[in-house]
């Protein structure tokens, strides 16, 4: 979580989630990176596309399991809130090569 | 008034109507927007775990982008706001960070050197447009809705990240609601989390947390919510199904993003606020202020 609610009652003022949940968040994926699928599959996508597509995030984060709520997919395709022809065919952006390049070289934990 | 604009990923897929919304109040109040179509993601929460650097590096460039055009930059979603705001002072605090993120930014010729002004639509309203001006602009006072706004964390917290803003006492969201008309109604939400950052590996926890929120606006008397957020507004609106699910009742709560909710009262129709790609059907708003 990052609501940071902890870091706005601490009558100490001590930045919680800045200075130890977030480290400790980095610490555990470095160690068991298999622990922060969602931060590895966010990496992957914008490192891929530039940004995140919603579709191929839920896909890489849940699986097959992405596709069970068949109710809710339809609806977000009747609004066109995803696009599956950008999700299957996985199409950059304008900011793909910036992306590619920042994240490719990028240091990981 | 010109400012470069980032308006994130939720605003371009999810969320498109945000961005449509966006283009459209701002014309409406006299903002020129350079939307900097090369910059990325700025890594959600999530890249900052597994990438400090590359998380810092992602968002220094879209600073320096808008920097080179010479414009402050608008944003539109609170977690690209807070994400901004902790590169740069990230990028101040530390030279050794700095120095190494524009030797990987030279390369496309981009240097940042942490003069760019960093603002959310809500804090442009207030601190460029002006409320006194923004009151004046109402063509359509929106007489008779009652408004729950709903902060989100990144727009409020964590504490000293915005200068003048208290997270525990912000009433900007309602201030503006009177402003264009509306009545802001006080519920329990408001300021809490809505749970987007763990819902894509779980989203049981957003459900069970946003279900409260909307019961308690609701039960107040909110016609619709508020939010300047697209992250809130996705968990809001696109999950309010399961929530009902969840909690076995009806709950029907419309919920607009903050630039639908202005556009509005400047006279904007609900066609071209694109109110159509809602989940939670809104036609009981636009019959109701006659939009």
């Amino acid at each position: 979580m990052s609501c940071y609610k902890c870091e706005e009652v601490c009558p100490a003022s001590i930045p919680i989630v800045t200075r130890v949940i977030e480290p400790l968040k980095a610490k555990a994926a470095a160690l068991r990176p298999a622990m922060a699928t969602h931060s590895r599959a966010l990496r992957a996508i914008v490192a891929m596309r530039g940004r995140v597509d919603p579709g191929a995030l839920m896909l890489r984060v849940q699986g097959l399991r992405a596709l069970a709520n068949l109710s809710r997919i339809m609806r977000l395709l009747l609004r066109s809130k995803i696009d599956p022809i950008k999700t299957f065919l996985k199409r950059k952006t304008p900011a793909t090569g910036a992306a590619a390049r920042l994240l490719g070289r990028g240091e990981r934990l | 008034m010109k400012f470069a604009y980032y308006p994130g990923c939720s605003a371009r897929s999810t969320c498109a109507e945000l961005n449509e919304a966006t283009h459209r109040v701002a014309a409406k109040l006299g903002l020129e927007l350079t939307q900097l179509e090369s910059a990325t993601c700025t890594g959600a929460r999530e890249l900052r775990a597994i990438d400090p650097v590359g998380f810092y590096t992602l968002n220094v460039r879209i600073l320096a982008l808008a920097e080179r055009a010479g414009l402050p930059l608008m944003t539109i979603c609170n977690t690209c706001t807070l994400n901004v705001l902790d590169a740069h002072a990230a990028f101040v605090e530390d030279e050794h960070l700095a120095d190494d993120i524009n030797a990987r930014l030279a390369e496309e010729e981009l240097h940042y050197s942490g003069r760019t002004r960093i603002s959310h639509f809500l804090w442009v309203l207030y601190e460029n447009i002006g409320i006194e001006r923004l009151r004046a602009l109402v063509t359509r006072p929106l007489t008779g809705l009652t408004v729950a706004a709903f902060y989100g964390c990144h727009i409020t917290r964590p504490p000293q990240r915005y200068g003048f803003v208290d997270s525990r006492n912000n009433v900007a969201l309602e201030k503006l609601a009177e402003v264009l008309g509306c009545r802001p109604i006080d519920y329990s939400g408001r300021t809490e989390c809505c749970g987007f950052h763990t819902a894509a590996h779980d989203e049981r926890v957003a459900i069970k947390l946003t279900g409260q929120h909307i019961k308690s606006a609701r039960s107040n008397g909110a016609a619709t919510m508020v939010t300047p957020c697209p992250l809130c507004h996705t968990v809001l609106d696109s999950f309010q199904k399961e929530i009902e699910r969840d909690l076995g009742e009806n709950l029907d709560m419309p919920v607009l993003h903050l630039p639908q909710l202005v556009g509005l009262a400047l006279g904007l129709t609900s066609e071209e606020l694109r109110l159509d790609r809602h989940m939670v059907k809104t036609q009981a708003i636009a019959s109701l202020i006659g939009a």
